[in-house]
């Protein structure tokens, strides 16, 4: 451009009423109001700890290079993800459950001692708490009970690996049309 | 330039424009929000999760929200409802009591790739660190975000007594702190 365009450029601009810069709204309204709460702040700090004044406010953290810009609210997953247990899964867990419980309740029985059952009628066994009397033994002494009457004494113990397996051969044995009846019969709905 | 709180708050009435004003709220607030969580929580990647998760209860709770306080205000009470929240979780995940937590924020602090103990706003950072939860929020939005008074009564639900008192506990400790270093 010619310094003569530069000229009729310059004289375009100074003639021009308006601004091209502009302020956000309200900002000239809101100016004496910050300025008062600045002054105000400082003044604050000057009497309760004015060595703060001395520190520079510059920001020590930083966001990554662009984050604001790519800032995206992530949609929310409405569900947790479900996953789904294998039928046969759930039958091994049923009869170990099962196994245990028959053990737990076979063994508080023996405990009880019932040889001498005409000492106990129904009702008294039912009124029994196998749970509570069983916590109130000793480690030492379901080792012992164990170990002489249960399973055999030692040498028998089943480890879980063994348990396991022998339970998978249980269950293969059973087919579909008998998982399913007991799992209706037990108040569980198969797996589809 | 932004919308303003009010157009934004009209345009989200408008399903056809609900997404639009909600892009343009986020847009508007997510630096002031980002750096208050992150003084709260110190590391980034906390803070972005926080961040979501604030933006997350904005976008179903903003259509009931009564004008009766400022948008800015209002942001302000969720973020740091969900950055004292995450921070709760943190010390039940380790059950560690507050000298435990504090030091967990100064090791945070100190982690950082661009920590320097030599300089004075690093030990400030450190000094931030010891005081407990309220005061460390009180002090961040008094001393970085020069909020006043009424607004911080209006974000923590506390009265303005308590929170100059607060304030003035925090920035006395502060002081010590940064002397004795």
């Amino acid at each position: 451009m010619s310094i003569q365009g530069i000229m009729e450029l310059l004289a375009q601009i100074k003639g021009n009423e308006k601004t091209p810069n502009r302020v956000p709204e309200g900002y000239f309204d809101q100016f004496s109001e910050n300025m008062m709460a600045r002054v105000r702040w400082e003044e604050e700090l000057k009497i309760i700890a004015p060595l703060l004044l001395d520190i520079p406010r510059k920001p020590v953290y930083f966001a990554p290079e662009g984050y604001f810009e790519q800032f995206m609210v992530k949609p929310v997953q409405a569900t947790a993800k479900v996953i789904k247990i294998p039928g046969w899964r759930k039958v091994v867990s049923y009869t170990a459950a099962a196994a245990i419980a028959g053990v737990l309740v076979t063994g508080a029985f023996l405990y009880t001692d019932n040889k001498s059952t005409d000492r106990f009628d129904v009702a008294t066994y039912n009124a029994i708490n196998v749970s509570a009397e069983i916590n109130k033994l000793s480690e030492d002494a379901i080792h012992q009970y164990l170990n002489n009457n249960v399973i055999g004494g030692a040498g028998h113990e089943l480890n879980n690996e063994q348990i396991e397996a022998s339970l998978v051969g249980i269950v293969e044995n059973i087919n579909d049309e008998e998982l399913v009846n007991y799992l209706n019969e037990s108040g569980e709905k198969p797996a589809s | 330039m932004y919308l303003s709180d009010q157009e934004i708050l009209i345009d989200f009435r408008t399903p056809a424009l609900k997404e639009k004003a909600y892009t343009q709220l986020v847009k508007k607030y997510q630096e002031k929000i980002y750096w208050h969580i992150r003084r709260l929580v110190i590391e980034h990647d906390d803070a972005n999760d926080v961040m979501q998760n604030v933006f997350i209860k904005v976008w179903g709770a903003l259509e009931n929200f009564r004008e009766d306080s400022q948008l800015y205000t209002w942001l302000y009470r969720i973020a740091t409802n969900e950055s004292l929240s995450f921070l709760e979780q943190q010390k039940r995940k380790s059950v560690v009591d507050f000298d435990e937590v504090s030091e967990g924020l100064s090791n945070k602090v100190k982690a950082d790739a661009f920590f320097d103990e030599k300089k004075l706003e690093w030990k400030l950072q450190l000094a931030i660190q010891q005081l407990p939860e309220k005061q460390r929020v009180v002090f961040n939005m008094r001393y970085f975000d020069e909020m006043s008074y009424a607004e911080m009564s209006k974000v923590l639900d506390t009265s303005e007594g308590a929170l100059k008192a607060s304030y003035h506990h925090a920035a006395k400790k502060i002081e010590d702190f940064i002397k004795a270093y």
